[in-house]
């Protein structure tokens, strides 16, 4: 709990069993005041469950979850109002427009008065929706919906926000609106969880990605500690993947590389091959001219950068419960 | 782009800030900045469903529907009704009016909610800071905005039957008064409906169920009508009917409130207290039904079946709301421990109102036997407590009770509370057995289903048992058409010792057993300890100068708080 105090998320052991099925089994993480953490999963890992029991609309099995200090069981009212959420529907209603519907999330969270006018411009100016105020919410598209459920989750300025696929279904544009803007939120102190499949996305937002699968918690970090772990699980400390692209006969080139003892094949193409070499730039460069002088005819020499879905699928099986 | 605008662009969220004149004067009417200030003190929902409700097709078309037909039905009856032509004129207005007060309205307030369940937006709404039973009375509150402005249309229409004579002011207001009265009762029913059953296979039965119930409703409603037209002239209510309608006011008023009270448990979060305002209104609905009796035994000759017939009411109604209760976890929430009673004083006379099946078993076991004494208090005196004739004849009353003149009336109410204690200690022990084996894997509730069926092979099988005793055991002389029907506990022994003692020995007293077994489990419960409120919310509750109470925590943890005063929001 001396964590929690400090953290505005804490999720400690929760556990949401249905029947026998254990949808969140056993998750512990944190996320600090203007820090942003992914949540990444396959479909039916225990993602939106584990935002629901933070969000106060279940509850846990067994284990502890707070909201900045507060207990989501046995202080939900203080939870929600510091929290906002944006589930993966939209949830909007019919007969009103944004302003309206903005406007009745503002009295719900006990916005009265100006303070209540104030808080639906804030909103509606930073989701950009000013031009769309008066217009019904059936009529918005994916994105504006989108945006106006980000702009509900925001209207009580809440410290803490868990937003469940919030780029599904966006256009690119719309998605570098998105990023933007949680980065903006981000920069404001506030707390995301985020939960997307999406991942150069969430590479691009997040401080840390925490890796879901069958309920349990896989993996947890920074983007760049996780790559790093990944790089040395499956390549080897101080050894890179590099990629040479040529245009030599393929059957040439891999009887050139097969002679090298300090190369290790991973594949080859007609006009490219994967190999691991030794981190060092300088022994990377020495090998670079030992390819040319053996007149082999390259147009492309690179390190292989590892991503976020290399990680994620190195970590996770694939398999759903 | 205006400055103005360019200005409001720039805004972030917990940017400088924002001059809020400047936004009132761009976007904001004269009109709006009145009425703005107003909406505060109305329900976020409330305002939300009017502003749906007043662009619906279905409310415009029902609305110029309600024009057309007053229209129509003034030509018709100005054209065809010669005699007696206010009334026909009301008649016909109040069956115009019955429709959306019966049908429409009471199923509007049932979609309304099973909506928000269908289309998932109850999330959205369950995790703003708006408590489960503000959600409810708005959405009722808006109800009653649609019956206004039904009723709206029509006043003028009824207001001019009356200047045409022949109708009295009490016919228009019995009419208007069952019609408002009913539609909010449908509507509150229509809300505990959409509540209880949730998921959208269900609710499609449900929908076509009640919205038959409505059209029988809006039949009924009609017969009534016609009858308001051929009793003709009603001069005033006598003493007669005063007691029925009162009777029906509370009746209904106390259901209203329990179903009421019911659906907000239903939609309130699994670790709130959902117990204690049902069981408060439970009691209500129990003291309401003895001050009606009062009255009834001051305006009537007492009759010994009289407390009797009325224990059999109380003790079914126990009954039933006891194995509900007894349905309850016995597991508190921590939020729910920290508002458990702290004084002895608080723990004797609170701890029955907290939630868990021991307190909810001890709760009915109470009120029952309570009931008992009372109705044994009013055999006893008569209706001579209520004119003080008992302290000026105390001859009359010593005679009343040595001679146990009444001794069939207390025998059937003692078995009555009997079986009913022993019955509810059945329902109390099968709950806890099952909370402890299947415990957290099952949803609240189950185990009141379960308690129901169980009771009903209980029920069964001590009517087979009654039935074939039948000839060992007489019926009392109890003899009223009620206490018939529930002969087997309304019986009496025989004068035959062995066959008594057998029946003590076989039922009595494994019956006493079994209820002093589950008593005492069921006093464990008070002996949980309230756990100590977090540093961190007594920090938070540091600011405000709350009055204590001798609970754990504030009132608030234990009815919800109240409507905020619209003082503003600092922190937006």
């Amino acid at each position: 709990m001396s964590q929690a105090a400090q953290a505005k998320i804490q999720l400690d052991g929760v556990t949401r069993a249905f029947g026998n099925t254990l949808a969140v089994d056993d998750v512990s993480f944190h996320v600090d005041a203007g820090e942003v953490l992914g949540f990444i999963g396959p479909n039916g890992a225990g993602k939106t469950t584990s935002m629901r029991i933070l969000s106060t609309l279940d509850s846990p099995t067994a284990g502890e979850a707070w909201v900045d200090g507060f207990s989501v069981v046995d202080d939900p009212d203080r939870v929600r109002e510091r929290m906002g959420w944006m589930p993966d529907g939209f949830g909007t209603y019919p007969n009103i427009n944004c302003e309206e519907y903005l406007d009745f999330f503002a009295r719900s969270y006990g916005l009265r008065g100006k303070n209540r006018l104030r808080a639906i411009k804030n909103v509606m100016g930073f989701t950009q929706l000013n031009q769309l105020a008066k217009k019904p919410i059936s009529g918005l598209s994916k994105g504006m919906k989108q945006r106006l459920c980000l702009g509900r989750a925001l209207i009580h300025n809440p410290k803490v926000l868990i937003l469940d696929e919030p780029a599904a279904g966006l256009d690119p544009r719309a998605r570098i609106e998105l990023r933007e803007m949680i980065l903006e939120l981000a920069d404001e102190g506030k707390s995301l969880l985020i939960s997307s499949h999406i991942l150069s996305e969430l590479a691009e937002v997040c401080d840390r990605v925490a890796i879901i699968e069958k309920g349990k918690l896989l993996a947890i970090g920074s983007v760049d500690s996780l790559l790093k772990r990944e790089t040395g699980q499956t390549i080897g400390k101080g050894v890179s993947q590099l990629e040479v692209k040529f245009v030599s006969e393929q059957s040439d080139v891999l009887q050139w590389f097969n002679s090298r003892v300090d190369v290790e094949l991973v594949s080859s193409t007609t006009n490219s091959i994967l190999f691991n070499f030794e981190t060092c730039h300088k022994k990377q460069s020495e090998l670079l001219a030992a390819i040319i002088d053996a007149k082999i005819e390259v147009f492309e020499f690179s390190e292989k950068q590892t991503s976020l879905e290399d990680v994620f699928l190195s970590v996770t099986r694939g398999e759903v419960q | 782009m205006t400055q103005e605008q360019s200005a409001i662009e720039k805004i972030r969220l917990s940017g400088g800030e924002v001059d809020s004149d400047l936004l009132l004067d761009q976007q904001v009417s004269n009109l709006d900045r009145i009425l703005d200030p107003l909406s505060d003190w109305f329900s976020s929902i409330l305002i939300k469903e009017a502003r749906q409700a007043v662009r619906s097709r279905q409310f415009v078309w029902t609305y110029i529907l309600q024009l057309v037909l007053i229209a129509a039905w003034t030509a018709i009856g100005f054209a065809t009704l010669q005699d007696e032509l206010g009334m026909g004129l009301l008649v016909g207005y109040f069956i115009i009016l019955g429709f959306p007060l019966a049908v429409i309205i009471p199923f509007s307030g049932y979609r309304s909610l099973a909506r928000e369940f269908d289309d998932g937006t109850i999330r959205l709404i369950s995790i703003t800071t708006m408590k489960p039973r503000q959600i409810i009375l708005g959405k009722l509150g808006s109800a009653l905005i649609q019956l206004v402005m039904y009723l709206a249309i029509i006043a003028p229409c009824i207001c001019f039957t009356y200047l045409l004579q022949g109708i009295s002011i009490w016919t228009i207001l019995l009419g208007l008064s069952v019609s408002v009265g009913g539609s909010i009762f449908l509507t509150i029913f229509g809300l505990f409906l959409a509540g209880s059953f949730r998921s959208r296979s269900l609710g499609v039965g449900v929908s076509v169920v009640f919205s038959i119930a409505l059209g029988l409703g809006y039949l009924l409603w009609i017969a009534f009508c016609f009858e308001i037209g051929r009793v003709g002239y009603l001069g005033g209510f006598g003493s007669d009917e005063y007691l029925v309608t009162s009777g029906l006011i509370f009746l209904f008023g106390s259901t209203a409130l329990l179903l009421l009270a019911s659906v907000v448990a239903q939609i309130s979060f699994p670790s709130d207290n959902r117990s204690t305002l049902i069981r408060i209104v439970i009691l209500v609905q129990q003291t309401l039904f003895f001050s009606w009796v009062c009255q009834i035994l001051c305006s009537t000759e007492f009759s010994f079946e009289i407390p009797t017939t009325l224990l059999l009411v109380v003790g079914h109604y126990w009954l039933v709301m006891g194995f509900l209760m007894c349905g309850e976890s016995s597991d508190l929430s921590r939020r729910v421990r920290r508002a458990l009673p702290r004084t002895l004083t608080g723990r004797l006379f609170l701890s029955l109102f907290m939630p868990g099946s021991g307190r909810g078993f001890l709760f009915a076991l109470a009120n029952v036997w309570a009931a008992f004494f009372i109705l044994l208090v009013l055999a006893i005196f008569e209706r001579t407590l209520f004119d003080g004739t008992w302290l000026v004849d105390r001859q009359r009353f010593s005679f009343r009770a040595s001679t146990f003149a009444w001794q069939d009336s207390v025998e059937g109410m003692l078995n009555c509370t009997a079986f009913v204690s022993w019955y509810l200690s059945l329902a109390f022990l099968f709950n806890r057995y099952l909370w402890k084996r299947i415990g957290g894997q099952v949803e609240l509730g189950y185990g009141p289903v379960i308690s129901l069926v169980f009771g009903g092979a209980v029920v069964a099988f001590v009517s087979i048992l009654a039935f074939l005793m039948e000839g060992v055991f007489i019926e009392s002389t109890l003899g009223s058409a009620v206490a018939s029907s529930f002969n087997w506990y309304s019986m009496s022994l025989t004068p035959q010792f062995g066959l008594t003692l057998l029946f003590c020995l076989v039922f009595g007293i494994q019956a006493l057993l079994i209820t002093i077994y589950a008593v005492y489990l069921a006093s464990q419960d008070f002996l949980l300890v309230a756990v100590e409120t977090p540093q961190r919310v007594l920090v938070e509750r540091q600011p405000t100068n709350k009055r204590r109470l001798p609970v754990g925590e504030s009132i608030d943890e234990i009815f919800g708080e109240l409507p905020r005063k619209p003082s503003g929001n600092e922190n937006a």
